[in-house]
């Protein structure tokens, strides 16, 4: 539990989801991972898409750990590369006995549709733990699918994770879009780290008053809730919460963007068996 | 008094656009109603867009968001603040469910 604690707001490491070019051959090697988070199996799925749509051959190769390689399997990360007729030695046969903890298994998000039934479906599936925290989750987890579908011109992927036992969830939304960069050009935006602090602070690419707000509530919103927000766009990145923001650095530039949110379920208390609430 | 009933959950500039648009004819000058009894969970961009559709766009006189629960309350007045209407913007809380 203690480093399941000390994980919680960690950035998660992106080592391996950048495509190396192995003989001809682009593979994503997750072999070294030691734990998988919700960002790594949307990154995953997103990189995976955007190969597909490219026409464009790879091979994703599970993490060697029992636990993070059944985990993926469980999260339908092998399910939706086979979809793509991506290679992949992920298991997609996971005996799924026990669910209750994955709140969303990683799916695709290329509308505003698809970003309302996800938002609901995991708000409705939490809502029974803890209202603040489902109302949360759901506002944070439609506004950032939403955005894939407002900016990106892109499909994302989105995932959600319950942890017991430290009493918190895990969401993260990933896109192969145009990334913050290019979205907040016309802004002045020069670089990915000055779009990242840009969209965090609610600037958007469009004049129309009210817009630019889904970072910023999203931000607030988690920090009420003791969270924080991971925001990983081209070669920047920061995880940001109510103490401030901190730079992180970037092991694999994302060609899009991708962004992790954790938050704690209000009222849960250390030595909680299960479930908050 | 033109009425929007809103579902249990609300979403996206899209929603507010489709929602707003069954509100028929001019709405210049008119207070506009939203019964937010079967309202669950929001988010701030649907907000947003409301405000902006009823107020600026459609030019409604006023806006009466009826029943409203905690959140969305905020994101409606954070949003009329942003736009500029907060004297058009009235919003009444969801009374606390009784034991």
């Amino acid at each position: 539990m203690e480093r399941l604690q000390a994980r919680l707001h960690r950035p998660p490491g992106l080592a391996g989801l950048a495509c190396c070019d192995a003989r001809g051959e682009h593979v994503l090697d997750l072999t070294a991972r030691s734990w998988v988070d919700p960002a790594h199996l949307v990154a995953a799925a997103t990189l995976a898409h955007a190969h597909a749509a490219a026409d464009l051959p790879l091979r994703v190769l599970s993490p060697r750990g029992a636990d993070p390689h059944h985990y993926a399997g469980r999260m339908h990360l092998g399910r939706v590369l086979d979809a793509l007729g991506v290679q992949h030695d992920l298991p997609t046969g996971v005996l799924e006995r026990d669910r209750r903890a994955d709140l969303l298994e990683v799916r695709p998000v290329g509308s505003e549709d698809d970003a309302r039934a996800l938002a609901s479906l995991v708000a409705t599936k939490l809502r029974a733990d803890s209202a603040p925290a489902s109302d949360v989750l759901y506002s944070c987890v439609a506004e950032m699918a939403l955005n894939v579908a407002d900016h990106a011109g892109a499909v994302g992927y989105v995932a959600a994770q319950t942890l017991p036992q430290v009493g918190a969830i895990k969401f993260a939304v990933a896109d192969a879009g145009l990334g913050l960069r290019a979205t907040l050009a016309a802004r002045g935006a020069t670089s990915d780290d000055e779009a990242v602090q840009m969209a965090l602070s609610g600037r958007s690419r469009l004049d129309t008053p009210g817009r630019g707000t889904g970072l910023p509530t999203t931000l607030r919103e988690l920090s009420a809730l003791e969270g924080s927000l991971f925001l990983l766009s081209g070669e920047a990145a920061v995880t940001a919460s109510g103490s401030g923001r901190v730079r992180e650095p970037v092991e694999a530039p994302f060609p899009g963007t991708l962004v992790q949110g954790v938050l704690r379920l209000p009222g849960w208390r250390p030595g909680a068996v299960g479930r908050a609430g | 008094m033109p009425t929007l009933v809103l579902p249990s959950m609300v979403a996206g500039r899209d929603l507010a656009d489709a929602l707003v648009e069954r509100l028929a004819g001019d709405l210049t000058g008119t207070a506009v109603v939203v019964d937010c009894r079967r309202l669950v969970s929001a988010s701030p961009s649907f907000a947003a867009q409301l405000v902006l559709r009823v107020l600026v766009d459609r030019r409604a006189g006023s806006l009466h968001v009826e029943h409203a629960p905690a959140a969305f309350r905020t994101y409606l007045q954070q949003a009329a603040r942003r736009i500029g209407v907060t004297d058009r913007l009235h919003v009444s809380a969801r009374e606390p469910a009784s034991a």
